[in-house]
This record gives structure tokens, C-alpha cells and sequence, in this order.
């Protein structure tokens, strides 16, 4: 594509240099917040986490288009929507450490699974597909309480054969509610491929038959994809209904640092893979629309590498929840049965 | 005072909770127009609209994944299982989800959702028309577990359960429904959640039960002359273990009567708390009378009353105990 295209490709969604600037960085930390957790499990650190390498363009430039008061229902690998979204590094991080002030979940989920009201974030779990309907059930109630809201559901190609996906789409297409289907394809569900997941060509395809919009496009490619987003929440918005939409990611690591995808993937597969990165297409991108120097690369690499370095820090320095402190919180009444064993 | 039947007092309930609070909606299969097979919701479609007692696609899996969301958000949805035996298929969403959402958020989120059920046999519903699932649900620890006896009670711990602001699992004996009849006062109250209710004094031995099974012990109390003391649970989980205990010392012996199978289930939970706090009150072995492990209902309304718990089997369980 020539330069002058490329520019119109993100002016024409009214993005300004700025912008694309900040869905970069927030790619980079993206990244750099993956690479560090990545490093921490095999060094010990952190017992178990979900990477997101290759779908960092999906979920910033998603979560990007929301306004303030929408709603997320998210699954295990959303590092970047969470950034995107304004959780801090030092949370993130805090949370992986098990740490008691991490605000999510302090020491009781795996990594990941993050949940937020400030952010509006709801809380994330490990059985996949259940946010679909949790998410739709979100949009009901800001129907049902007359508040102009949308809320965007994250999932993979795995989740779209739940019957939890079903549930959440026919009921989100029949009562028109405000919702986004943002479906990152990394094409493995574990060590199942999509040959083996389903049988149409685009998961796309699904939309009709619930009767709601769908969208295809290009997962690497973060200016495509906060396009995409914005249109349908402005559907959303408009009482126009749920959409669907598909994008198209690598999956470049392990399913978890618990997989070993050497088991199930052709190394030269996965090689070949690597060539299909969102950060080296944004790049591209931001050459070609003069937004880039060499500059902008390294003050991005270094600002987000010094966050993740004093994130690492501040969990390390920070106290872990007492282990009795698992008996709380099981029910809204401070004391319960389980605490009769407490101290 | 008026005389209402069960069912009454249920849809009595969710009118009152629905009428002092908006956040309130009840979501089910054919909960709206026709008013739920068992008409519970009778009459509320045409008083509060669609948009707060909605008809839902037939998926128990999106009823209760969306009253989960719904929940999570600051709505009180009471989601409507058409039977018992049709929850399994939600059991992911409420086991794995709603029962673990304040926990695993150290109280960042709460789910204060209401999920009520028809249970029980001897209506000739046959396998998935007559289950009581009550045991699996109280296992999970972060639900609560609710039976009613009486109408009364129905009313009473339906709108607690419904301002309750953690989920609670809402079981109703379909049998009962209609046989079921006592004084209700109209407006509103509680009962509270947790705590059993002494249905009989007495000095001889302790009979525990709940549902439908309670009026059957209560009825072979009666025909027997037998003086025993009856504890309605009202509350499976959690469990009014100080009630249990109590009785159990005054009288020194205990019957558990379910209509729930037996192993791995509520009797035997009681059995074990009686043999923690109270094993040197007691005169004889807690005994346990329940439907024999049979994987479903028979439809046979011959074979159906046979496996069943009734008043002469109870009342035999309870001359046999009264020997020992």
C-alpha cells in the first residue's frame, strides 16, 4: 500500500499520530509484560500464565475503541486488552506474584484472570466460554437500566464450540443487545488446529445463522482491527445489535507455559508463524505514514522495559496475603463454617 | 390470616421483591406469558412486562451464565430451572462460576443471584421430571442451599434469598406445591437463611428432614405417638449445625429422613456432625432413611411409591431407633 493510503487508513478512523504512537507503545509493553512473565515462570517466579505473543494488535486495538463505560468480559490471555484498558503494570505484576495488595484476585487465581470494577472488568476465569454469557447478561443490564453501554466479549476459536457461545449469541442477537464478539482466531486451541475445531472457512460465517452482523479482519493489524471494534460498538450503541468479529491471529507461543507445543507443531510451522507479527506491522505501518524513527522504537523499548522492571520490583517487595486469608471472602458475611479452623 | 398454598406464597414472594426493588427480574423457560409450567410466575408477565420476566431461549446454560452477568452488574435476577433435573446443564456456570466469583475476587465482585427449581418425586415425572439434586449444589462450598417446607417459609426465605447478596439455589417440592397450604401474611418478610425451625417438640429422638419429607415425618410422629422432636432444616447450606446438635443432646438419638438418595449425601453430612458434637449424648446409631441408590425415577406409579420414603417407612425407621 502506498504511503497516502496508509495515512487515510488511520485519519479516516480520526486517529491522530498520537494515537497510533500509544496503540504502539502499549503493544511494545504488551510485549515486554508477556517477555517477563514468560522469563519469571522458568525462572520460578510465576507458577503459570497464558501468553498473548502474537495478539497484542488484537486486543490493544480493540479494547482501544472502548469509552469509558463499557464493559469487558474477558478470558485468561487478554495482557493487552488489560493494558490497553489502563490497568497498571505494577498490578499486573503484583497479581502474578500472588501478592496481597494485587487488587484481582490476590494469590487465589492463576495469572491472568484479571476482574475489575474500576475498570469494568469482569472478573476473568479458567472454564472457557462462560464470559460469553456472563458478558451478554452485562449488556442486558445496561439495557435493562437504560444506560447507553456496550460490552465487548473476548474469546477465542476454542470458546466459539462451547455451548456457551451459543447460548450467548442467540440470546444476544434475539434481544438486539449491545455487544461486540471480539473472537481472537490464533488458530490452535491447545494442540486442537481449526481443520479440527470447525467447518466452515471464517468462524464469520456463524454470524448469520444467529442472525447478527459479522466482520473479518486482519488480527495483525491494530489499525484494522480499532476500525472494525468502533463500528460495532457504534451498532451497539444504536440499538443495532450484536456483531461478530473475527481476528486473525498468530498464536506464537505455547498454548501456556504449561504447554509444550513442540508436541503438536512443526518447528519450521511455527517459524514460519513468527513472520506474521503485529508490532513488525505496525512498524511497517508508521514508516510508511511518517510516524516512525528510530527514535520513537527506543524510547518505547526503554519506557516500557523501565515499567515492567519497577512492576517486577514492586511485587518482589511486596508482602504475600496471609495463607488463613483464604478462608474470607466466601460469602459476604465476614465469618463463616470455614472459619472455625482459622488460627 | 389468609391460607395460601406454596405456590402462592412463591409467586406472592417475587411480586413483593419485584415491586420494592427494580434491580429485580425473574428469566426462565415460559416464565413469561404462560406464567412457568407450575404458574409460579403467574400473573407478573402482565403486571411488570416482558423486560422484567423474560422468556429465554431453551439453554439453562444461558439462563444462568446471563443471570450471572446480569448479577455481577448490580441486578438481583432470579433464574427460573424448569425442573431440578434440567440445572445440570447450568451446573458449569453456577458451580464453577457464580459460587466462585466473590472468592476468587477477594470480594472485588459478588453475584447475589437467585436460582429456583422445582425438585422431587411422586408426581410420575419418571427420571428427569422427579430428582432431588439438593447434595450436589450443597457441596459447593460458596452457594447457598434453600428448601422450603411450608408456605409460610417459602415466602419468607424466597424474598430473604432474593436480597441475599450471595447466590442462593432455590428448592421448591413440586409435590408440594399445591398440597402445601398455611397461613401466609401478605406484604413482606423474611426468613432467615441458616437457621432450622423446631416443626414438633419432643424428648424421644430427633427426626431431621426437610421438603415434602417433613410433613411425612411429621404425619408419622403423629400416627405413631411416638415423642419425637422434628427439625426442619429449611436451610441445606449452610447447615444450622447448632440446631442439629441441640436436639440431639436433649433426645440422644437422630433420624435423617431424605427423599434424596442416600450415599454421599445430606444424611450422611448430618450423621458426621452429630458424631463430631454430640457422640456422647448419643443412645443409639444415627439412623438414615432415604430413596435406595437408583439412578432415576421409575414412571410406574407402583414402582414410583415403592422406592419413595412415606409415612409407614418413617414411621418403622422410627420404631426401630425408638427400640434400639
Amino acid at each position: 500500500m502506498s504511503a497516502e493510503n496508509h495515512i487515510s487508513r488511520h485519519e479516516a478512523l480520526g486517529l491522530h499520530g498520537e494515537d497510533v504512537h500509544e496503540l504502539y507503545y502499549q503493544m511494545v509493553l504488551t510485549r515486554t509484560v508477556d517477555d517477563r512473565l514468560w522469563n519469571l515462570n522458568r525462572q520460578g517466579k510465576v507458577l503459570a500464565f497464558a501468553s498473548c505473543l502474537g495478539q497484542e494488535a488484537a486486543q490493544v486495538g480493540s479494547a482501544y475503541a472502548l469509552a469509558p463505560d463499557d464493559w469487558l468480559a474477558i478470558s485468561y490471555r487478554e495482557h493487552g486488552v488489560v493494558i490497553a484498558r489502563g490497568m497498571s503494570v505494577r498490578d499486573i505484576f503484583a497479581y502474578a506474584y500472588h501478592r496481597d495488595n494485587d487488587p484481582n484476585t490476590r494469590g487465589r487465581q492463576i495469572p491472568g484472570h484479571y476482574g475489575s470494577q474500576k475498570l469494568h472488568i469482569l472478573t476473568a476465569s479458567s472454564p472457557v466460554g462462560t464470559q460469553l454469557a456472563h458478558g451478554v447478561g452485562s449488556a442486558w443490564a445496561s439495557v435493562y437500566e437504560g444506560k447507553r453501554e456496550a460490552t465487548i466479549i473476548y474469546f477465542g476459536d476454542g470458546a466459539t464450540s462451547t455451548g456457551d457461545f451459543h447460548a450467548a449469541a442467540n440470546f444476544a442477537a434475539v434481544h438486539k443487545l449491545p455487544v461486540v464478539f471480539l473472537c481472537q482466531n490464533n488458530e490452535w486451541a491447545i494442540s486442537v488446529p481449526n481443520t479440527l475445531q470447525y467447518a466452515v472457512k471464517h468462524l464469520t460465517e456463524r454470524a448469520a445463522g444467529y442472525g447478527m452482523m459479522g466482520t473479518l479482519v486482519d488480527g495483525l493489524d491494530v489499525i484494522e482491527v480499532f476500525g472494525a471494534t468502533r463500528a460495532a460498538l457504534a451498532r451497539a450503541y444504536s440499538g443495532e445489535g450484536p456483531t461478530f468479529v473475527e481476528a486473525k491471529c498468530k498464536r506464537l507461543r505455547s498454548h501456556t507455559t504449561e504447554d509444550d507445543d513442540r508436541r503438536y507443531r512443526r518447528r519450521e510451522d511455527v517459524e514460519a508463524d513468527r513472520a506474521h507479527d503485529p508490532l513488525a506491522n505496525l512498524e511497517a505501518y508508521m514508516k510508511a505514514a511518517s510516524l516512525w524513527d528510530e527514535g520513537v522504537a527506543r524510547q518505547a523499548g526503554e519506557k516500557a522495559a523501565a515499567e515492567v522492571e519497577d512492576a517486577t520490583q514492586y511485587a518482589e517487595a511486596s508482602p504475600l496475603p496471609k495463607p488463613s486469608e483464604t478462608l474470607t471472602h466466601i460469602f459476604a458475611e465476614v465469618k463463616t463454617d470455614a472459619h472455625q479452623n482459622d488460627d | 390470616m389468609p391460607i395460601k398454598t406454596m405456590i402462592e406464597a412463591i409467586r406472592d414472594a417475587l411480586d413483593a421483591e419485584m415491586q420494592n426493588d427494580p434491580r429485580v427480574f425473574v428469566l426462565g423457560e415460559d416464565v413469561g406469558v404462560k406464567g412457568g409450567v407450575f404458574l409460579a410466575t403467574d400473573g407478573l408477565y402482565k403486571k411488570y412486562g416482558m423486560k422484567r420476566v423474560l422468556d429465554t431461549p431453551l439453554n439453562e446454560i444461558g439462563i444462568a451464565g446471563i443471570a450471572i452477568g446480569a448479577a455481577m452488574r448490580g441486578l438481583r435476577p432470579v433464574a427460573e430451572m424448569q425442573f431440578a433435573d434440567y440445572s445440570l446443564p447450568a451446573f458449569d456456570q453456577i458451580a464453577n462460576e457464580a459460587a466462585t466469583i466473590r472468592w476468587r475476587t477477594a470480594g472485588e465482585f459478588s453475584c447475589p443471584l437467585v436460582v429456583r427449581a422445582p425438585y422431587g418425586a411422586g408426581v410420575h415425572g419418571a427420571l428427569w421430571h422427579s430428582q432431588s439434586v439438593e447434595a450436589l449444589y450443597a457441596h459447593r462450598p460458596g452457594l447457598k442451599v434453600v428448601i422450603p417446607s411450608t408456605a409460610y417459609d417459602a415466602k419468607g426465605l424466597l424474598i430473604a434469598a432474593i436480597r441475599d447478596p450471595d447466590p442462593v439455589i432455590f428448592f421448591e417440592h413440586k409435590k408440594g406445591y399445591r398440597l402445601i397450604k398455611d397461613e401466609v401474611p401478605d406484604g413482606d418478610y423474611t426468613v432467615p437463611i441458616g437457621k432450622a425451625r423446631i416443626a414438633r417438640e419432643g424428648d424421644a429422638m430427633t427426626v431431621v428432614s426437610y421438603g415434602l419429607m417433613l410433613h411425612y415425618c411429621l404425619e408419622a410422629a403423629q400416627a405413631e405417638g411416638i415423642d419425637a422432636e422434628v427439625l426442619d432444616l429449611r436451610t441445606i447450606s449452610p447447615l444450622d449445625r447448632a440446631a442439629i446438635v441441640g436436639s440431639v443432646k436433649k433426645t440422644g438419638k437422630c433420624l435423617v429422613v431424605t427423599e434424596d438418595t442416600q450415599s454421599f449425601s445430606i444424611t450422611g453430612e448430618i450423621a458426621a456432625i452429630v458424631n463430631e458434637d454430640a457422640f456422647e449424648y448419643l443412645d443409639g446409631p444415627v439412623s438414615r432413611l432415604a430413596t435406595p441408590d437408583v439412578p432415576g425415577m421409575p414412571h410406574d406409579p407402583g414402582q414410583e411409591e415403592w422406592l419413595l420414603p412415606n409415612r409407614e417407612k418413617i414411621a418403622e425407621a422410627m420404631r426401630k431407633l425408638a427400640r434400639y
